[in-house]
């Protein structure tokens, strides 16, 4: 159920922040035009993307960094495969791809920003009531 | 709170009655604090047997099918397995933060935030223990959060 909760806050937490990134690209760039089916597939992309990371995080024991690059492939593989190929969010070209590449980057570090300053906020907390016990 | 004791050879065992309207957290922690007094468990060292109190343990830790148990600066072989302990230690200030390991909270110094999403547990003795992703959720309720 724990890990559930993670992948399912990890989920909601990169939806809420394309959905941000996602109408501000359409509105410089007209390679994503913003519609209520393409709110729909962002979602299901999403979907898939935790699905994957869950699936590799079975097999990947290592380090933060080799996770971190190994969740990146998993966004890639999802947002291009099903993204680009399915859905035909964006043409093949170079440019494309990169753009689509650095607003990739940007959810998730955004999303992984939010995630550890939360687990930073609780380590405190944890700190704060250990301290206030031994001072008891 | 009234506190009575009755010192009698007659009393073969020592008994504590709670007597409260309601338990808050306070009376909670005191509750687990004499649990965790009351409860001992068995250890093997060289050869030797060993009644160690839970409050003087550290940690839990299964290897390979064996269970260890760590206090201060020793090392020392459990009888149990670590899905008993965990059952038996349910209602104390001890919790699983990883498929191997249960961990004595009461013996925690301070905790650091991981960037994996884990956290890492520094012990009171230096040791340092890293709390699964799995089990950061029931590691923070542990501390009412």
């Amino acid at each position: 159920m724990q890990t559930f909760k993670y992948y399912a806050t990890s989920c909601g937490l990169s939806y809420a922040v394309a959905m941000l990134i996602y109408p501000l690209s359409a509105l410089f760039n007209p390679i994503f035009p913003f519609s209520p089916i393409g709110a729909l597939q962002f979602f299901s992309v999403m979907v898939l993307i935790a699905l994957l990371q869950f699936i590799t995080d079975r097999f990947t024991q290592s380090s933060a960094l080799f996770k971190m690059v190994v969740h990146l492939i998993d966004i890639c593989v999802v947002v291009f495969g099903m993204g680009g190929l399915l859905y035909g969010w964006f043409p093949a070209g170079t440019s494309y791809l990169w753009s689509v590449f650095i607003i990739i980057l940007l959810v998730y570090f955004a999303t992984f920003g939010i995630m550890a300053i939360k687990n930073q906020a609780d380590a405190d907390a944890i700190n704060k009531k250990l301290t206030q016990k031994r001072a008891q | 709170m009234k506190i009575h004791i009755e010192q009698s050879l007659e009393n073969k065992e020592v008994e504590v009655i709670i007597k409260c309207s309601l338990i808050d957290d306070k009376l909670q922690k005191l509750i687990d604090h004499i649990r965790l007094y009351s409860f001992s468990i068995p250890a093997a060292k060289d050869g030797a047997s060993y009644i160690i109190s839970l409050e003087d343990i550290f940690y839990f830790e299964s290897i390979d099918d064996n269970t260890f148990l760590y206090t201060q600066a020793d090392v020392m072989e459990c009888p149990l397995k670590l899905y008993e302990l965990e059952a038996q230690l349910q209602n104390t200030s001890y919790t699983r933060i990883s498929k191997a390991c249960i961990l004595n909270t009461a013996k925690l110094s301070h905790v650091r935030s991981l960037l994996n999403g884990k956290f890492e547990a520094i012990l009171q003795n230096g040791e340092k223990l890293v709390v699964n992703r799995h089990y950061v959720q029931g590691f923070k309720q542990k501390f009412g959060l």
